[in-house]
């Protein structure tokens, strides 16, 4: 028999040999297979008002009955009712945006079918490997199984891949939210509900991990202009072992009225205090609207992401508290509108709802099986972003 | 006196009238005391009508020897220092009929006796032929627990003789299971908790207190398992002893060969025995060789092992055992005696196929996985990495294709003793004997991409290393019978202990480097701090060190005993001992450079500051001030604990028996978990260039005085640890008491309920991180480990039961059956690596006084081995082993530190202590909740306890073999087949998947069991598991296991 190898002892808990290898026979120990057919999908589109250019904008709840993502892994892609203009350009930074890849010419918005660890997709899509529908959103977040990591962490910062030829390529990575398409002006493509508002009080749950920033906001807007006519979200697992159905969710753009602008928003800070407020006018017509200012470190650094909400119309003054924000430190921050109830859909909790209304005609979702009909849209409008200092 | 009436009656050639005769004959075995674990004992009485007989003449007389004996006033006699055999004792004296009784097998370190009734000489003679073809279960009169097993019952357990599977016949023993890697334990104790011992000699390496004979039986003639304590003889065993006896030659001379070829797979064995013995027995040698070549193929006829990524089951052995036991006697009736014992072995064991196209056997190094690393994760270019990365040798680029021998462990193993005995007189012997045991296994594993990315992934990469070393010793034994009741024994032994570890790898010198210690793996960048202070040109880089490691501490080990076995009377026997154990190290001046407050040094290599003075004034103020440290004066020494031994038997009729023993031993820490220095001649380039950081020394808060002394601290904290860990020994307590029955017609059993207690076990630990007196944490508030030490913070409880039930038979049916329960719990988490050998246990852990069942011990195993023997010469042997399941599971609990503080937290893929690859709940990434009250949203779907370990696997039989054998009555030639793995099982215990990609509960997604490829070389990267290894279910099953094999065999007596 061969001697057991002291590798170094110091590393035992990193070198970890597998059990047995004495010819004892096992068998696979018996799984429970969760219903998944269960999970409900749900898809809204509306306009993305971006400073009078209209762009698509998309809100999708994918949940279990108990609130919770339904899928850790996911596909999705988004049947149009126009042909997809978006330039094919493979980005050339870290985190920086994705064109939409192959489906150019084509009338979708989809995502990349997940390959081997490390093997670069040979038809990569507007979505890449890593972005899925989940509980809120359309997030970079699908779990990958690198030997270190089995599951992304929403929303985690990944690195890129440097190709044999020494360029750089988005295999494999994780982003931040992005809007698909480059926009003049708007630079900041992940908006996080984050302390302190009425959603998530004043702190971030104690996750033991420096990755979790913020709750999804939901939406994702891609730079493309929208006509009328029906939406369909597919969201499948290709290439599973374990077939899990494919869910899909269809929707109709009825209307091609954008919400009005939002002017950027005015701000006082209380200095060394660590607060202040943020002087707002939310023009009629929109019936939620939430202030997302992340706050920078003098080099650039991301810090937190915070949030203030509020339901009325007019001018009005959002607060947050002392001790809020380092001074010294700056807040960048984009006024953002809804004509439907974005923040109540986030969730929050243990048991968030499964089903929430995500549309402006406040009608739930029709379910039948893995497929669902929505009414309504869900429109947003974004001001321009400002930079203030604490 | 114990009498058990034999009812044989055979008649004399003279034809003389039977007489049926009371025979009072006692055949008991009383507790192992003699400490030359090499010889027995026959004691016992001769009476006459229920009168004691003085001056009677014993004569035993077996092939290995001669001893003779006289009844003293009390008709009490004693021989000690009896080899090992099967003696005729025969008894006469005048005006009585002489009797003998045959087959009396004297086994080591026990002692027989046999009482004998005398009758007045008659003119008709009967005799009674008792024949023992077994060493039975019923033993009356032996207090401490014992299993012994002759050459009859090893060819009944393993199907055949020339078998050379020790594995395999220790765990068929009470008390013995395999573990989860393969190996035996004795009582859920640990691989290296054992001690084995050969010949009377330590058998185990000077390293990690393993096996050094490969496992590998060779020349057995009696085997004994003592789990436990064992006698005050047994010394530095944690958790029993497994001790082995060689044959002797003998007159008439003996021998037979045996030749075997072994299907599907390529297997040829030869081995062949010859004892011999001169006429008048002053000098016998015993010679034995065993010679194995064969090359295994993996799992079924349909598994491509190539795809499985797994080269490594295309593995070969190759095996060469020689021993020589060579006996000279002299003087008044042959009582002295010198004995010259020579091993001379050596298995290899290759990774790939030895006999594959060399050109087939490429190895390129682990260093391209680093280039797509520190791409990835450090958005470097490559050939940035590629200036700095370690060349292996061979190479004199990076990318270099090097082509070296197959990955093998080699083991090697050569022994010699040389014995003086002298039987003083019939009632004193006496041993001394010179022994050393050369054993240093080489364990040589070149990086291969596909072996990497196989089962054994990770431990078996890119390294290379003798490990092992050599025991020299001396030790004298004295054994005295004093009168009819005492047999005292006392003795010593002083080894010198020599440890030889050459652990190299490059890898692991990256690993430091690119962890979070002293040294930046910038720095070694072109253009970085390392180039332009050399002055190197643009684009060159300054390689980093391999990564070595070679502990020099050398140990001097010395026990001492004293015992009495005390025969209280005749039904009850009391045996108690006493032992010392004591080691100390070597103190090499050469090494005392480099201490602390030494300028001339590198760093406090040697000693391990217990505490640290501070300046208290001037510029330097609160920062450590060398000048003030004081060192552990006892770093050097581990002084063992006395350890008392007893043990009672009482016999209460003739087939009735119960007996108990307790126990303390000590275990000394193996040199492995003491000394883990590492060289620092290899970074003297280093030395002259200033340093770049200024966190180094164990705690890492003293200035580095140069580069060398922080790549030397990068690469102790990081990788190899505290330098010198004072640990003490391990200590058990030992308590089991058994109830024996004899059900008559050869057939016993015997039940033994057992408790160890275990403390001060030797166990790591990542100690926590003090920077310049202040606990360091992370963002999180968790608290930073720093290098890992060893501790005696180990702790155990074990109770189970053990069974064994024996039939013993010349013809017919015999064999053995046993059963063993493991109930152990144990402070080190289950399934955490190197949980059995070497294990660590996480601070966070510790401190809350967590205890968990182990994880790698089948609570409750099984083997059942028998044979049928018929008179016509065919013999049929089955062998089943089984278990009711191993441990498997992460648990749904994990120690997890918060905030500074310690908790018990829901196991997640944040959580997990073993990270997210060893998770079976997963959080939902848009809503986790908190680590204390996690949103889950996903499940691998398997059953899970609270802790790791927690759910048994199926239970299944993991021995199934069939021998099937003929000799004809009178030939000389013995034809047999030997079926292994009848039921064709195939799969390993399910192991963990760690490439599980999880996606609903229950419900795997594509990128599991796929690996990540390389992109350095891709077309060796890559290997996709999913289709042949089940990779996308939450437990694995590998098809490691060979087939059904058959083993054809014949073999000539002599």
């Amino acid at each position: 028999m061969i001697k057991r190898i002291l590798t170094v002892a110091a590393l035992g808990g990193l070198f970890a040999l597998p059990a047995c290898t004495s010819n004892q026979a096992g068998v696979e120990p018996a799984r429970t297979i969760a219903p998944t057919a269960q999970s409900q999908l749900q898809f809204q589109v509306g306009t993305a008002n971006y400073n009078g250019t209209t762009f698509l904008n998309t809100v999708v709840t994918f949940r279990q009955p108990n609130g919770l993502s339904a899928l850790l892994d996911n596909t999705p892609s988004i049947a149009i009712p126009f042909t997809n203009t978006a330039t094919s350009v493979v980005g050339a930074c870290p985190n920086c945006t994705i064109f939409a890849g192959n489906d150019t010419g084509t009338n979708q918005i989809s995502g990349t079918v997940q390959t081997a660890n490390g093997v670069i997709s040979p038809d990569p899509r507007t979505f890449p490997q890593t972005v899925g529908a989940f509980a809120y959103g359309f997030l970079a977040s699908n779990s990958a199984t690198t030997g270190a990591n089995n599951s992304t962490f929403y929303p985690s910062q990944g690195g890129v891949v440097t190709n044999p030829d020494g360029s750089l390529s988005p295999a494999f990575q994780t982003w931040r939210m992005p809007i698909y398409g480059t926009v003049a002006g708007f630079t900041q493509r992940a908006f996080y509900v984050g302390p302190p508002n009425a959603i998530v009080g004043n702190s971030l749950p104690v996750t033991g991990s420096a990755t979790f920033v913020g709750y999804p906001s939901g939406f994702t807007p891609f730079a493309i202009h929208p006509t009328a006519g029906a939406y369909v979200l597919t969201v499948g697992i290709p290439n599973s072992s374990t077939p899990v159905g494919t869910f899909t969710s269809t929707t109709n753009l009825t209307s091609l009225a954008t919400l009005p602008a939002m002017p950027a928003p005015t701000f006082v800070s209380t200095g060394l205090a660590g607060g202040g407020s943020f002087t707002i006018t939310v023009p009629a017509g929109i019936t939620e609207a939430a202030i997302f200012f992340r706050e920078l470190t003098p080099a650039g650094g991301i810090v937190a992401y915070h949030t203030l909400i509020t339901h009325a119309t007019g001018a009005q003054v959002l607060t947050y508290p002392s001790g809020t924000i380092t001074p010294g430190d700056s807040i960048s921050t984009v006024l953002i509108g809804f004509d439907y109830p974005a923040m109540e859909a986030v969730p929050v909790s243990a048991a968030p709802p499964q089903a929430p209304v995500i549309n402006n005609s406040g009608t739930a979702c029709t379910f039948s099986g893995q497929s669902s009909t929505c009414g309504g849209q869900a429109d947003i409008s974004l001001s321009p972003a400002v930079t203030f200092t604490q | 006196m114990l009498h058990r009436i034999a009812h044989a009656l055979k008649r004399s050639r003279r034809g003389i009238i039977g007489m049926a005769l009371a025979i009072a004959f006692t055949a008991s075995l009383a507790a192992p005391v003699l400490a030359d674990t090499t010889t027995g004992n026959i004691s016992g009485t001769v009476t006459a009508a229920g009168q004691p007989v003085p001056n009677v003449n014993v004569v035993a007389v077996a092939p290995s020897g001669r001893y003779t004996a006289t009844t003293d006033s009390k008709g009490f006699y004693g021989i000690v220092g009896v080899v090992p055999d099967t003696y005729n004792i025969s008894f006469s004296k005048t005006g009585f009929a002489d009797s003998s009784i045959n087959g009396v097998t004297v086994s080591a370190t026990i002692t027989m006796t046999v009482n004998q009734a005398l009758n007045p000489r008659l003119t008709t003679i009967g005799s009674t032929t008792s024949r023992s073809s077994g060493v039975s279960a019923f033993q009356p009169q032996q207090p401490e627990d014992t299993y012994s097993v002759n050459a009859n019952q090893i060819q009944t357990i393993l199907g055949k003789s020339h078998a050379v599977s020790e594995t395999s016949l220790i765990i068929s023993l009470p008390g013995a299971t395999l573990d989860s890697s393969g190996y035996p334990v004795l009582r859920g104790g640990r691989e290296n908790d054992e001690g084995f011992q050969f010949e009377g000699i330590d058998y185990t390496d000077a390293f990690t207190h393993q096996f050094v004979n490969s496992l590998a039986l060779n020349g057995v003639a009696n085997f004994q398992l003592s789990p436990g304590a064992g006698d005050a003889s047994v010394g530095n065993v944690g958790t029993g002893q497994i001790n082995a006896n060689v044959k002797r030659g003998t007159r008439p001379a003996f021998g037979s060969f045996e030749g075997d070829m072994r299907t599907p797979e390529f297997d040829h064995d030869f081995s062949g025995e010859y004892g011999w013995a001169t006429p008048n027995g002053a000098l016998s040698s015993y010679s034995s060789l065993q010679a194995e070549n064969s090359a295994f193929t993996c799992g079924r006829g349909r598994t491509d092992c190539n795809l499985i990524g797994a080269q490594i089951f295309n593995n070969s052995q190759v095996g060469r055992d020689f021993i020589e036991n060579a006996v000279y006697k002299f003087g008044r009736d042959k009582n002295q005696s010198l004995q010259l014992f020579w091993q001379n072995q050596n298995f290899e064991f290759y990774e790939n196929a030895q006999f594959a196209n060399p050109n087939s056997l490429l190895y390129r190094t682990s260093m391209p996985d680093y280039i797509g690393y520190t791409r990835t994760q450090l958005g470097l270019p490559a050939s940035f990495v590629r200036a700095v990365l370690p060349l292996q040798y061979g190479q004199t680029t990076l990318t270099d294709l090097i082509r070296r021998p197959a990955a093998s462990v080699t083991q090697p193993n050569d022994t010699l003793k040389l014995q003086y005995s002298n039987s003083l007189n019939q009632s004193t012997f006496m041993t001394m004997k010179f022994y050393k045991v050369n054993s240093t296994a080489v364990f040589d594993e070149p990086y291969a991409g596909q072996s990497c990315q196989g089962v054994l992934s990770g431990a078996n990469c890119d390294f290379f290393t003798p490990q092992g070393g050599q025991r020299t010793g001396i030790a004298a034994d004295f054994t005295k019978q004093l009168g009819t009741k005492h047999l005292l024994g006392f003795g010593a032994k002083y080894e010198f202990v020599h440890p030889i570890d050459g652990f190299q790898s490059a890898s692991l010198g990256m690993i430091a480097a690119t962890f979070n210690g002293p040294t930046d793996l910038f720095d070694f960048f072109p253009g970085q701090y390392l180039p332009t202070f050399l002055g190197l040109p643009a684009g060159v880089g300054v390689r980093v060190p391999d990564y070595n490691q070679a502990p020099v501490a050398d140990r001097h080990d010395a026990g001492f005993y004293i015992s009495d076995q005390f025969q209280a009377t005749d039904k009850l026997k009391i045996n108690v001992g006493l032992r010392l154990d004591r080691s100390s190290f070597s103190n090499y001046p050469g090494l005392r450079d480099g201490a602390f407050n030494d300028p001339n040094g590198y760093s406090s290599a040697f000693y391990l500051p217990i505490s640290t003075g501070l300046y208290t004034s001037g510029p330097l103020i609160g920062t450590p001030n060398p000048a003030l440290d004081v060192y552990n004066p006892d770093t050097r020494q581990s002084n063992s604990t006395l350890q008392p031994r007893f043990g009672m038997a009482y016999q209460f009729n003739p087939k009735n028996s119960i007996t108990f023993s307790y126990g303390r031993s000590v275990e000394l820490p193996p040199i492995a978990d003491v000394d883990f220095r590492i060289p620092r001649a290899q970074y003297a380039g280093f030395a002259g260039i200033p340093a770049s950081q200024a966190d180094c020394g164990p705690t890492a808060d003293r200035t580095c005085r140069n580069y060398a002394d922080q790549i030397y601290w990068d690469n102790a904290n990081i990788i190899g640890g505290v330098p010198i860990n004072p640990t003490k020994v391990s200590t058990f307590n030992n308590y089991d008491a058994s109830l024996q029955h004899d059900f008559g017609n050869g057939l016993s059993a015997k039940v033994t309920p057992f408790y160890r207690r275990g403390y001060d076990v030797v166990a790591l630990f990542s100690s926590p991180l003090f920077v310049g007196g202040v606990q360091q944490f992370d963002t999180n508030g968790n608290p930073l480990t720093g290098p890992s030490q060893t501790s005696n913070l180990g702790t155990s409880y074990t109770t189970g039961v053990e069974f064994y039930m024996t039939k013993t038979a010349a013809y017919g049916l015999s064999g053995s059956f046993s059963l063993t329960y493991l109930n152990e719990f144990s402070n080190v988490i289950p399934l955490s690596g190197n949980e059995d050998f070497f294990p660590s246990i996480p601070l966070v852990s510790l401190a809350q006084g967590n205890l968990y069942r182990v994880g790698f011990v089948s609570p409750f195993n099984g083997v059942l081995a028998v044979q049928y023997k018929w008179r016509n010469g065919i013999r049929i042997n089955p062998i089943i082993g089984f278990n009711v399941g191993y441990p498997i599971g992460t648990g749904l609990l994990t120690p997890y530190a918060f905030g500074g503080k310690n908790f018990n937290l829901p196991s997640t893929n944040v959580t997990n202590i073993s990270g997210s690859t060893s998770a079976t709940q997963y959080v939902d990434p848009a809503n986790p909740g908190t680590i204390f009250a996690p949103n889950i949203a996903a499940t691998r779907g398997t059953a899970e306890k609270n802790s790791p370990g927690g759910v048994l696997s199926a239970p299944r039989v993991n021995i199934a073999n069939l021998d099937f054998e003929y000799t004809k009555p009178g030939s000389r030639n013995t034809f047999g087949l030997l079926m292994s793995n009848v039921f064709n099982q195939v799969y390993s215990q399910p192991s963990f998947n760690g490439r599980y990609q999880p996606v609903a509960t229950g419900v795997s997604g594509p990128k599991s069991g796929t690996q990540s490829g390389n992109a350095f070389f891709p077309q060796l990267g890559y290997t996709n598991y999913a289709g042949f290894r089940n990779n996308n279910l939450p437990y694995l099953l590998t098809p490691s296991g060979a087939p059904t094999e058959y083993r054809f065999y014949y073999q000539l007596s002599l």
